[in-house]
């Protein structure tokens, strides 16, 4: 069971905040929650709107439809209310517009008289919003105030406590209307060892459980908050962080530091990574390990720099000049990001080349409940470090597997010159036609080498289907939840994500593909990006969903998709018999 | 500086096996010539030193030194420099990159070294030409100097390397020229033992497309023995000089180096010692 709440309101009220504050709670209170948030990239103005979905199972997408809304004001309704379902709820402020809404069950709440004269605190509205909701639902108070005091801990006193009047005051409120409004009940589940993070938190933590000791980057939406989370958190573990003057030189700072030997990591979004694109065929030619991440953002340009897209594929596969071989693995959720970050670590170390961790602003900027991270499941990978001899030391040594073993600066046997230019084994500058063709391959031969380990691909459901949904990246969630809404419906449907981008499992692509009868590939693009990919690799046709609109993917989206390639398939096999129900031969 | 002059690394000892690919007569031959002479009077081991480089002529620089080296991309030696330093502090790093690489493409990163006050020595190697792609104009070609991209004559006014510097707060800023070898050894050895970035303007004459040694002869002069090297509004009205070319250190001040003021903030960060990333894990609960 589950309920799905929105609020919404003017930005710079604070929606934002009072969201985060009761996702937070609701976690805190044994809740499994997954919230995102929606605001444009200016400060003050517009709509923010934060979207919680809270339940006492575990909760995989950020869901359809409210089941409540609270709007701050008019416009947050005109927005939001038509999409609440008939006879869901909605919760406003009366003092700012008034409803006459028959399908919905409206109640108006006094929040701006309350704020301004009971508690003589107007900008505490939102934390008595909050309060409201947390009545509602019953969550234990003592928890919202505790995450009310940790969110305003850097305010005076003063503050803090007419914020903490206000939620209580709020509290009241909500636990007097909870009789009429009927919220479910729901079962905590405390366990001690759950966490509640964001991706970008994720990919801030997973760094530090691989090693990085080096962070250099420049602020960009919405990426910046893995800046922040280790610009806090690096020293204490002995690490450093820079924040540069551009990305240009957030990568080549991660790229000394990498080449003395500390594992590096710059994290940045679209146009960012377009000014890193010369250095990413450096570390690729000069084989330096690093981690990029790239959190994606809606379109080319400065485009809609807080709203999400799934575009930038093309770049991460082919941007750059000449060949250069890179590793590309897109994190599907908030526990995965932590995770394959490890992993992103662990493939830059071994192969020596450049990793691209790709998120994008759903992933990223969502929270989201995980079970105990597990420090062991990607134990650390460490670069090979040629042995210290009195032999000559060829840091670009041919070998079967294309990786040379690395030396640092320090290490007397092992000087070199690490360089862009095409070399020789030795790294010395050289243009001859089968140096060129030679150290080419060798850099390739790294890449097959990595698709040995990156052959497997996580698959969902049954294994044979009607529909398989190839996706990737953030998608997965929403996904699985529409898959599992047909599969109930005895729609037979199956899932597939594969492990890495580049290189592709090819031979899980293939089996798949074998397996289902039509392949949907669901992309937040224009173009259809992986779907052009496997067209042009494995010629594999496929249907497509696109969405540019800045939003991500709800599960009905991909549902009523699903349902549309099943009714055109079946419709082919079977002229006679309605969609989607017969079970296949 | 303790270790007696005897037993000091021979010059040699700093020299690659590679053939430098530059013209006869290339200033950069000088430069080359200095940094093994410094290196061997301050008898540091090669595997303590790194070199990084930009692109250029100049940027061949770090394959003719037995030394580890990281030739990088177009104008972005200071960076990638930065990123070495800060992951060992205890390496003697080098920059090294002609004008183009480091006041055009890469001029955005000096201020930032300066304000950081990284602990690196950043070598201008300054011919006043696009020498490697053939004599284009460059940042600091002179006013109304043909060359194959502006043939009618330059038509931007050129930098000024050493009064950039001193108004970026470079805590340690000179000038030598690359044939006169030993006044640039000295001028070397001073950039090592500064703790900051230092940054030394070299005029090194491109004999090929943009030869200066004629005019660099009538016009380089040493800065006056009486000039205060602290006081910046002094270096800076040196920095001024028109009809001269003076050389030897303009300014010089204090300032923590950046790994030291990282080094600050690991302990304001964790003044309890490191902490594990569990530790850190357990605060999403």
């Amino acid at each position: 069971m589950d309920a799905i709440l929105r609020i919404s309101g003017r930005c710079g009220e604070g929606v934002i905040l009072a969201g985060e504050i009761l996702t937070l709670a609701a976690a805190r209170s044994g809740l499994e929650v997954f919230s995102v948030k929606d605001y444009p990239a200016e400060m003050k103005g517009g709509l923010c709107t934060f979207q919680l979905r809270l339940g006492d199972q575990s909760l995989v997408s950020q869901g359809d439809r409210p089941d409540l809304l609270l709007a701050f004001n008019e416009q947050a309704y005109q927005e939001h209310g038509h999409q609440v379902p008939d006879g869901g709820l909605l919760v406003y402020d009366q003092d700012v517009f008034r409803v006459e809404d028959e399908r919905l069950r409206a109640f108006g709440i006094a929040l701006t008289t309350i704020a301004q004269r009971e508690i003589n605190f107007l900008p505490g509205r939102n934390i008595l919003a909050a309060g409201v909701i947390g009545g509602l639902l019953s969550l234990e108070y003592g928890k919202i105030e505790e995450v009310v005091r940790h969110a305003l801990r850097r305010k005076v006193e003063e503050v803090v406590a007419k914020n903490v009047q206000a939620l209580a005051s709020g509290y009241q409120q909500g636990l007097e209307l909870r009789p009429q409004v009927g919220l479910p009940a729901f079962q905590p589940h405390p366990d001690q060892e759950r966490l509640i993070l964001t991706g970008n938190q994720a990919i801030a933590m997973g760094a530090l459980a691989a090693g990085c000791r080096f962070y250099s980057g420049y602020p960009i939406t919405p990426a910046t908050e893995i800046m922040e989370r280790l610009a806090e958190d690096l020293p204490k573990l002995g690490g450093d962080l820079v924040q540069t003057e551009d990305e240009i030189a957030a990568l080549a700072m991660a790229l000394g530091a990498s080449f003395a030997g500390k594992k590096a990591m710059t994290a940045t979004s679209g146009p960012g990574l377009s000014l890193m694109t010369e250095l990413l065929d450096l570390a690729s030619m000069a084989e330096i390990p690093v981690v990029i991440v790239d959190v994606q953002r809606a379109g080319p340009s400065t485009g809609l720099p807080t709203k999400t897209e799934q575009s930038d594929l093309n770049h991460l596969l082919y941007g750059g000049h000449g060949e250069a071989p890179r590793i590309v693995i897109a994190p599907t959720t908030v526990e995965d990001a932590f995770y394959q970050t490890i992993r992103a670590f662990n493939l830059a170390e071994k192969y020596q080349m450049p990793v691209y961790l790709v998120s994008d602003q759903h992933l990223s900027q969502r929270m989201q409940t995980v079970p105990k991270l597990d420090l062991s499941r990607f134990p650390v990978v460490n670069r090979e470090l040629a042995p210290e001899g009195d032999g000559k030391y060829q840091r670009y040594e041919l070998t079967s597997s294309g990786i040379s073993p690395m030396s640092v600066p320090g290490r007397e046997h092992g000087i070199y010159v690490a360089t862009g230019l095409e070399h020789d084994l030795s790294g010395h500058p050289n243009y001859e036609p089968e140096m060129h063709r030679a150290m080419t391959a060798k850099r390739f031969r790294k890449l097959a080498q990595a698709s040995k380990e990156l052959d497997g691909a996580r698959a969902y459901g049954p294994h044979q289907a009607l529909v398989g949904v190839l996706g990737w990246g953030s998608t997965e969630g929403a996904v699985r939840e529409a898959a599992d809404r047909a599969l109930r419906e005895g729609l037979p449907v199956a899932v597939l994500y594969p492990e890495a981008l580049n290189p592709l499992p090819e031979r899980a692509i293939r089996d798949f593909a074998a397996r289902v009868k039509r392949v949907l590939v669901p992309e937040v693009n224009y173009t259809g990006q992986l779907a052009q990919l496997l067209r042009a690799k494995y010629g594999l046709e496929a249907e497509r969903l696109n969405k540019s609109e800045g939003t991500p993917f709800t599960p009905v989206e991909i549902y009523q998709k699903i349902k549309e390639v099943a009714g055109d398939e079946h419709a082919r096999r079977y002229p006679q018999e309605p969609a989607g129900l017969q079970k296949r031969p | 500086m303790s270790t007696p002059v005897a037993t000091h690394r021979n010059p040699l000892a700093y020299k690659s096996d590679l053939k430098p690919v530059w013209c006869p007569g290339c200033g950069d031959y000088g430069v080359l010539s200095s940094l093994y002479q410094a290196f061997s009077r301050k008898d540091v081991a090669p595997e303590e030193v790194v070199i990084v480089a930009g692109i250029g002529c100049s940027g061949r620089l770090p394959g003719y030194v037995h030394a580890y080296g990281f030739h990088g991309v177009h104008g972005r030696t200071l960076p990638i420099a930065t990123g070495v330093k800060l992951a060992n502090p205890s390496l003697t790093v080098f920059a090294v990159g002609g004008d183009g690489d480091g006041l055009a493409i890469g001029g955005g990163h000096i201020p930032h070294a300066a304000r950081r006050n990284v602990d690196i020595t950043y070598l201008m190697l300054d011919n006043s030409i696009y020498a490697q792609t053939k004599g284009q104009s460059s940042p600091t070609t002179s006013l109304d100097w043909e060359t194959t991209s502006m043939p009618y004559g330059t038509i931007e006014d050129p930098l000024n390397p050493i009064a950039m510097a001193i108004a970026y707060g470079v805590t340690f800023v000179a000038r030598g020229y690359a044939a006169r070898s030993q006044q640039l050894v000295e001028l070397i050895m001073r950039a090592m033992d500064h703790k900051g970035f230092s940054f030394i303007h070299i005029i090194s004459p491109c004999v090929t497309h943009h030869d200066t040694y004629k005019e660099m002869a009538a016009k380089v002069m040493d800065i006056p023995a009486g000039h205060d090297p602290s006081d910046k509004v002094a270096a800076f009205r040196l920095a001024q000089e028109e009809e001269r070319v003076p050389l030897g250190v303009f300014y010089q001040v204090q300032r923590p180096a950046f790994h030291e003021r990282l080094e600050e903030i690991r302990h304001k960060a964790a003044p309890d010692g490191p902490v594990t990333v569990e530790d850190l894990l357990s605060r999403f609960k």
